[in-house]
């Protein structure tokens, strides 16, 4: 617990030197009188002004570690890494969960999600309606917990909302400063929910410039060939078919291996922040202090 | 240099004296005189030419008559340079102990005796010769008003030494100061007769500091900052008075008078005490 306390502005005990030095060479000036037994004074002061030393050095350390922010860092920051934000749109609509391809496309997604370590990525899910699992992050075990309690179906069963997982997912991208966005659209069916129409679908993907990679699994009529080839030629992305495990494995596989964009990483560290202790013990010592040059007056 | 302040003693002194009999039981050397002080058995080496017939008639052996000795007395008074000596509420303590140092020195004149005045801090600070002449008053105290003891120490060891090797008479030596250094006066006195005036002031033996203060040593010179409570300050009365003790009972083991005069008091009649113990 304690070695996990790291400092995020260590130099800030730098400060120590120069308030050590002035404790002997800028001191306050005070009228000074000359007093003839001085030296019965000191010995009788001797023990308060240890106290006093005591108390205003362990003020000036506490505020200095407080100053310094010490932190409990969770995680390890991500380095300013070349990277993908990814969106992740997966279909989950009834027809899923024959065949267990929906137990396949979990496995596949895992495993992609495994290969892109560096990158921000968010999971849609779409069945009778869409919406967003995780949006983009780094945590890929949140993702991939999410991703496991996932089934067939938890967006309703009967229809596809294919357009609506774009138009969302696209929103997901809208704070984002990659360069390049990338979502990657696996569906097994045809949209059928008519609540967004396809060309405001890919407008909005165009506006965030998003690449879309469609990919069609089950045979043939499952999916609209035509649709998914179309949304991904309009965004720049391109379309694929599978009908097989091993060539949805190729096909994530392939878009593993596109360019990769310079992203703008964010530390995702999750940091618990110490400073209020040392800095109310301070606090404490500070009114002791107080209290005792004011009992001195009294 | 006279200053107004060295007439304003002088005039103190000289009517304070003139009018009271301060000096006239001075002396409590015995020998050869007119004034009788008692009789005591005759032992070997005495003068023959004091036996007192009478007495020894009454068949209790031979006896003596013994007189307080008629002479001029050397009388040494010691002004002590010390830093210290820089303070007083009212008037400092260089000035308190210059009055001091009036009434003896004009009572010593008075009865004239011969009178040396020393100034002494680590050395000889200045020698003011034996003289019976009242004129030496003005020069002494004018000295002792002007000088300026920051950043002296008395140094007691030395001092004696001075006199030891100096005075050769027995003779009567007044210290003035504020003690409160190493005080070690036990080799002058056993041959001189000696008295240790202290003089002190109030505020320092009883100083009301509040709060933070910067004091400086007038003997080092250092300059200390220090935070003065109530415990802090008994603690100091306490310290003081353990040392005021421990001066108290060096004086008493060596037969030293002594008392203490503070700068705001009648120092005539206080000195009047001391001297009459």
């Amino acid at each position: 617990m304690l070695n996990q306390i790291v400092f995020e502005f260590p130099w800030v005990f730098l400060i120590i030197v120069p308030f050590i030095l002035c404790q002997f060479f800028c001191k306050a000036k005070m009228g000074a009188l000359y007093f003839p037994t001085v030296r019965f004074l000191k010995k009788a002061t001797k023990k308060s002004l240890f106290l006093e030393n005591i108390l205003k050095y362990s003020i000036i350390s506490l505020l200095l570690i407080s100053l310094a922010s010490p932190v409990i860092k969770d995680e390890i920051s991500i380095k300013n890494d070349k990277g993908y934000e990814i969106s992740l749109l997966v279909d989950a609509s009834g027809s899923m969960a024959q065949n267990s391809k929906f137990d396949i496309v979990k496995e596949i997604v895992g495993d992609f999600l495994d290969k892109r370590v560096h990158d921000k990525i968010g999971l849609t899910v779409f069945g009778d309606f869409a919406y967003v699992a995780v949006p983009l992050t780094y945590d890929k075990k949140s993702i991939k917990r999410l991703l496991n309690r996932l089934q067939a179906g938890v967006a309703g069963s009967r229809r596809t909302a294919l357009y609506e997982a774009l138009f969302l997912s696209s929103n997901l991208f809208k704070n984002s400063h990659a360069k390049k966005k990338i979502a990657i659209l696996l569906t097994d069916g045809m949209n059928n929910v008519e609540n967004i129409p396809l060309d405001v679908a890919i407008k909005t993907l165009k506006k965030y410039g998003i690449k879309v990679y469609t990919v069609g699994i089950g045979g043939v009529g499952d999916f609209d060939p035509a649709v998914l080839g179309k949304i991904a030629k309009e965004t720049g992305g391109k379309f694929f078919q599978a009908n097989s495990k091993q060539r949805l494995k190729e096909i994530y596989d392939t878009i593993d291996k596109l360019e990769k964009s310079k992203i703008k990483a964010n530390k995702y560290v999750k940091k618990r922040y110490l400073f209020a202790y040392p800095l109310s013990l301070a606090l404490f010592f500070i009114v002791l202090l107080f209290f005792r040059k004011n009992r001195e007056l009294a | 240099m006279i200053t107004n302040r060295l007439k304003e003693i002088l005039l103190k002194v000289k009517k304070r004296v003139f009018t009271g009999n301060l000096g006239n039981t001075l002396s409590t050397f015995k020998g050869t005189g007119l004034d009788f002080s008692e009789i005591k058995d005759y032992v070997i080496g005495d003068d023959v030419r004091a036996i007192n017939w009478k007495s020894t008639a009454k068949g209790l052996g031979v006896k003596v008559n013994l007189f307080n000795e008629e002479r001029e007395l050397n009388v040494i008074i010691a002004y002590l340079v010390n830093g210290s000596i820089n303070f007083g509420t009212k008037v400092t303590k260089q000035d308190a102990m210059a009055e001091v140092l009036g009434f003896l020195s004009y009572s010593a004149l008075k009865n004239s005796d011969n009178l040396t005045t020393i100034f002494y801090d680590e050395q000889l600070e200045q020698l003011f010769k034996p003289t019976k002449k009242l004129g030496v008053l003005e020069d002494t105290i004018g000295y002792a008003l002007n000088l300026d003891p920051i950043g002296k120490n008395v140094d007691y060891e030395s001092f004696c030494t001075f006199l030891n090797s100096t005075v050769k008479k027995r003779s009567l030596i007044f210290l003035i100061g504020d003690f409160y250094g190493a005080v070690d006066l036990s080799t002058i006195s056993h041959k001189n007769e000696v008295y240790a005036l202290i003089v002190r002031d109030r505020f320092e033996e009883n100083p009301s500091f509040k709060g933070d203060i910067s004091l400086v040593d007038p003997i080092t010179l250092s300059e200390d900052d220090m935070s003065l409570d109530k415990s802090s300050l008994k603690e100091y009365r306490r310290l003081l008075s353990e040392h005021d003790q421990e001066l108290a009972k060096h004086f008493l083991k060596h037969k030293i008078k002594f008392g203490k005069i503070y700068s705001d008091d009648d120092k005539y009649i206080k000195i009047s005490q001391i001297l009459k113990g």
